[in-house]
């Protein structure tokens, strides 16, 4: 289409690249850091100033979208919208509180377990999204403060998502930029997060859960739930959960079959909506349809591309590679340092500023490491690494990570209110102790 | 990358190919699924057969299609919010007193501008409210007025680069740029559009009737009243305003739509939201998003992943081949067998589907005929049958169901015989006009 | 015609501080579906209604998803009523809807009974210059002006 797309783009006004992406760059960063405008409109907003400086034409800048990304939220979000309408989430919710005699220290335990295993599959807030209300309905049958359980469930989400390449956007991103199967994020994240996920039920047990107690009368009210009068909708129950399993059993045969998670994803969404609609007549699919592509979460996908084609604007004119090599210097080119610096500095990153700028900035700055560290296999530490950061920082405080907000958010319409200091004097540590944990593990395992 | 990918289980691609692609169109044609779905189904089948890998499926999406789309659905959304449709429709009737064969005449003239500014659909949603509104104020049948509604729209679609979708598919393609759809398609496209004003004239306009009193409440309205929010029109405008700038000027800044359309879109939602608090700015957003079409662009998104598919596989070329053997490779020939045949496919099936297989398959016959600056005549072609051949029936254009879904609701039955024994004729009418066109300027 | 012509101008209201045992007690004896909240000058605050008491009558997490099915939970009528009563002291304004922007009385009759249509509720009229409540349109009584004179 544009045979002039490969050389190298004149910026207007013959200003050196360099400094207008890097301050194109900072200024969208710190546009979104402010939260005075929505991050999908700074994003965007940041790369249609990228090309119109003419840092990036638009061919480049769609190169420089990661659509394996986009393909693999998307389509997860067009699942999951589809699914949690038959209900199934309350219905595990609640199986699980009757399991342990709706005993308030058991329901912590299991709501923890419940959450992780769910953000390991799924998108943390959405997680979040469907397990808060119902925690709240049974913290409020049983008569007890709901706040530790959902202090529990952030640290569940968050930890959980960490074990999986699609439970969290940083692991996603990570993983197609470098071509990282599901099974090596299992095999080399889920081990660990075991062993956090442990250590943090113990911690909330001990400071919360022990001391939880309800009535013999308000917990037989939790043990007369009908769970199975909370699935709404049987065949499409059934449907989905099919539809779900073969999406991650083709996550996990991805290589053998030549797929990428972007069109397993984006499949099962396209097959999903199919068993669902059939059947129904025209009209009726146009608008269920439209509702479904609706509830896709927009800000995040746009936030996305537009962040793609910043950081490809800056990383075209050469910046990326510059901080790498100082970075590099930095660390003097020790594999050890480089990784717990990696480590500690997103965790303590994440916790205060969105993680995904911040590892869509990383991902090609430390591929920029590669020749140091001996080609792209020696740079694995360094992305496990990144990953265990990014996504356990999102711990520390309450603005560390969507799913944080989004649970802080249903709370407070539910009257149960988070405060930033408090929350914090709690999470801080406990995000600490998991990053610990992670540093004693990459530097076993890897270095 | 380039290596040609294996089918499964050794069958051979072309026709592998070729039985998706047949398989999927007749699935679209038939109804039976929502489009968005069935495309994507069988972009996904392409992708597990091994015909395509998920890299060259994505390279086979024209972003630029996607994003011109996508950027101006997100402006609409954000400007029909202040009323200015509803309010240039009323000044209009207005300014003829509210005489319903002027009525007729005006609605027509807006319907036009707006569909060569905006997407049809768009503008037929916000034209047909407020024409009821009108024509019930003055007792008069809006059937009349709504038919001549829904040829005004596919005609000014037919103008610009923007008006329509095969348009937006072809020139996103090819790299022609807006000014070049605007020279060689708005002069035609005008022209039939007059000729229509003088046929529904003829036939209902002169014999249309309102009292002097029914007349008179239509004056009485006040457009002014329409406007909703003021600085939210005046923003919109604004940026509706540069957007059009941006395309006319795109070749002299090095842009293309997609960028402006999106760079547009996205200062427009900025404005809109900036005086908000964080919350509802995301509940804003989030709400304009969803208004999107985004059927329409996951249909789109799965097409050009499915076309991309047979034509990795060599189907188009070897079609060109044979659509060439068969006009024996003369430009002519050619011409007007694209012209006449859109037309009439136009008219009973979808005529995105049938647009993004054409284009690949012209751009294998650029050979044929002096390499890509000798395909021009073909594209030109294309979008006019494509384009007007929507008139013919009911079913041949979005906008044409569109208005029909909004009149039954608003009481108003559009038959498909009866609208097709009309359409039809007029519709051949137009592309007898784009032959002579074709034929005088090109051949 | 505008909405002035169909509004009532002396509405029962609430004053800021009502409590919702008073509010459940005024729609009763009103016959209302709804009621504007206004402060000590006449300022016009929201509304509170049976919509909202509906809400407080339900668990708490149906206010975090309120498109959650609640078909799981057996509560008894004991468990619903102590809800209200839980909440029975407290300000109406605490749960009222301040977010709907009220008509004003030069609101054109025809827009009068759109909005009316769409929100399928009794409106409040307010000035727009002081902010003050004026009266509200009531379904039942816009119906019967219209109907009373075919």
């Amino acid at each position: 289409m544009h045979p002039e797309s490969h050389e190298a783009m004149s910026v207007l006004f013959g200003m050196n690249p360099m400094w207008v992406s890097s301050l194109v760059l900072i200024a969208t960063y710190a546009a979104i850091m402010s939260e005075k405008v929505n991050r999908a409109i700074v994003s965007l907003l940041g790369a249609g100033i990228m090309i119109l400086l003419g840092v990036l034409n638009q061919e480049m800048a769609i190169r420089g979208v990661d659509f394996n990304t986009i393909a693999l939220l998307t389509g997860m979000m067009i699942i999951v919208s589809v699914t949690r309408k038959c209900g199934v989430f309350q219905y595990v919710a609640i199986w699980s509180a009757k399991q342990v005699k709706a005993n308030p220290a058991g329901i912590m335990l299991m709501l923890q377990i419940v959450t992780a295993v769910f953000s390991a599959m799924l998108d943390n807030v959405t997680t979040v999204l469907l397990i808060v209300p119902v925690t709240m309905v049974i913290c409020e049958e049983l008569k007890i403060r709901p706040y530790p359980i959902l202090v529990a469930e952030i640290f569940a989400s968050n930890i959980g998502g960490t074990a999986t390449l699609i439970g969290d956007p940083p692991n996603i991103i990570i993983g197609s930029a470098t071509g990282l199967t599901f099974n090596d994020f299992v095999m080399n994240l889920t081990p660990v997060v075991i062993v956090i996920q442990i250590v943090t039920v113990a911690i909330f047990h001990v400071l919360w859960g022990r001391k939880l107690s309800a009535s013999q009368e308000n917990r037989e009210r939790v043990m007369k739930f009908n769970e199975k009068e909370a699935i709404t909708d049987w065949r499409l129950l059934k449907q989905s959960l099919a539809v779900i399993f073969f999406v991650i059993l083709g996550f996990i045969l991805a290589r053998q079959l030549h797929l990428e998670p972007g069109t397993v994803a984006m499949s099962g969404a396209a097959v999903l909506m199919l068993l669902a609609n059939l059947g129904r007549d025209a009209e009726t699919q146009s608008h269920e349809v439209h509702h479904t592509f609706t509830e896709v979460e927009w800000i995040t996908i746009f936030f996305f591309v537009g962040l793609f084609m910043v950081v490809s604007g800056v990383e075209h004119a050469g910046v990326l590679k510059m901080l790498a090599e100082y970075l590099v210097a930095a660390t003097g080119g020790d594999l050890a340092v480089t990784a717990i610096a990696i480590l500690w500095a997103s965790a303590i990153l994440s916790a205060i500023i969105d993680n995904i700028p911040f590892v869509a900035t990383m991902i090609p700055l430390i591929k920029n490491m590669a020749p140091t560290f001996g080609g792209p296999e020696g740079l694995l530490p360094l992305w496990w690494s990144l990953s265990l950061g990014a996504c356990l920082g999102g711990n520390g405080t309450l603005i560390g990570a969507s799913a944080n907000l989004t649970v802080a958010g249903l709370a407070e319409r539910a009257g149960t209110s988070f405060r930033f200091v408090t929350y914090m004097k709690i999470a801080f540590p406990i995000m600490l102790v998991s990053i610990a944990i992670s540093t004693v593990y990459v530097w076993w395992r890897y270095l | 990358m380039h290596e040609p990918t294996t089918a499964i289980f050794g069958l051979d691609p072309l026709w592998l190919s070729c039985l998706i692609l047949i398989v999927t169109y007749a699935i679209i044609i038939s109804e039976r699924l929502n489009r968005a779905i069935i495309a994507l189904t069988g972009a996904g089948l392409m992708i597990m057969c091994g015909l395509l890998n998920q890299e060259m499926a994505v390279r086979g999406i024209d972003f630029n299609t996607i994003a011109l789309l996508t950027g101006m659905m997100i402006i609409v959304a954000i400007t029909r919010k202040c009323g200015v449709f509803q309010y240039v429709a009323i000044r209009a009737a207005k300014s003829v007193k509210a005489n319903p064969a002027g009525v007729l005449l005006m609605l027509q003239i807006i319907t036009a501008v707006f569909s060569a500014l905006l997407d049809n659909v768009t503008t037929v949603l916000l034209i047909v409210p407020v024409t009821l509104v009108i024509c019930d104020e003055l007792k008069i049948k809006p059937y009349p007025v709504l038919v001549a509604e829904i040829f005004a729209s596919n005609v000014g679609g037919t103008a610009t680069l923007i008006g329509d979708p095969p348009n937006i598919l072809i020139g996103s393609a090819t790299g022609l740029s807006f000014n070049e759809f605007l020279f060689n398609l708005a002069p035609i496209a005008f022209v039939i559009h007059i000729v229509y004003l003088g046929i529904f004239h003829l036939i209902w306009g002169r014999k249309m009737r309102a009292s002097a009193e029914n007349r008179s409440r239509v004056m009485a309205m006040d457009e002014k009243k329409a406007i909703t929010d003021i600085r939210l029109l005046k923003q919109s405008m604004g940026v509706l305003a540069l957007v059009i700038l941006g395309f006319v000027m795109a070749h002299p800044l090095h842009l293309e739509p997609g960028t402006i359309a999106m760079s547009g879109a996205a200062i427009l939602m900025l404005l809109d939201n900036f005086t908000r608090s964080a919350e509802e700015q995301s509940e804003h957003v989030h709400h304009t998003f969803g208004e999107v079409e985004w059927i329409t662009i996951f249909f789109f998104v799965g097409l050009f992943i499915v076309v991309a598919g047979v034509e990795h596989a060599g189907l188009l070329n070897l079609l060109a081949q044979k659509m060439l053997a068969l006009t024996g490779g003369d430009l002519t020939a050619t011409v007007l067998a694209i012209l006449w045949a859109s037309a009439i496919l136009s008219a009973i099936v979808d005529n995105i589907p049938f647009v993004a297989t054409m284009i690949p398959l012209i751009e294998n016959m650029a050979p044929a005929f002096g390499g890509p600056e000798g395909l021009k005549p073909l594209w030109w072609a294309l979008a006019l049958g494509a384009c007007l051949g929507g008139n013919g029936t009911l079913i041949g254009a979005s906008a044409n169901l569109t208005v029909a879904g909004l009149a039954e609701r608003g009481g108003v039955r559009i038959r498909f015989l009866p609208f097709m024994k009309l359409a039809f004729p007029l519709m051949l009418i137009s592309i007898v006009l784009s032959t002579a066109y074709v034929m005088w300027r090109y051949l | 015609m505008t909405c002035k012509h169909v509004m009532n101008s002396q509405p029962p209201v609430l004053v800021k501080g009502a409590t919702v045992a008073d509010a459940v007690s005024m729609l009763r004896r009103e016959n209302r579906v709804n009621l504007p909240v206004v402060d000590a000058n006449g300022k016009y605050l929201g509304l509170f209604g049976a919509h909202q008491i509906l809400l407080l009558a339900l668990p708490k997490g149906m206010r975090a998803d309120d498109e959650q099915h609640l078909a799981f939970v057996s509560d008894s009528f004991q468990d619903i009523e102590n809800r209200l009563k839980a909440v029975a002291n407290h300000p109406v304004e605490r749960y009222m809807d301040g977010d709907f922007q009220p008509l004003t009385p030069d609101t054109p009759l025809v827009e009068t009974l759109r909005v009316m249509y769409v929100r399928r509720d009794d409106l409040p009229v307010v000035d727009p210059a002081t902010k003050k409540l004026v009266g509200i349109v009531t379904v039942r009584s816009s119906l019967g002006k219209l109907m009373a004179s075919t």
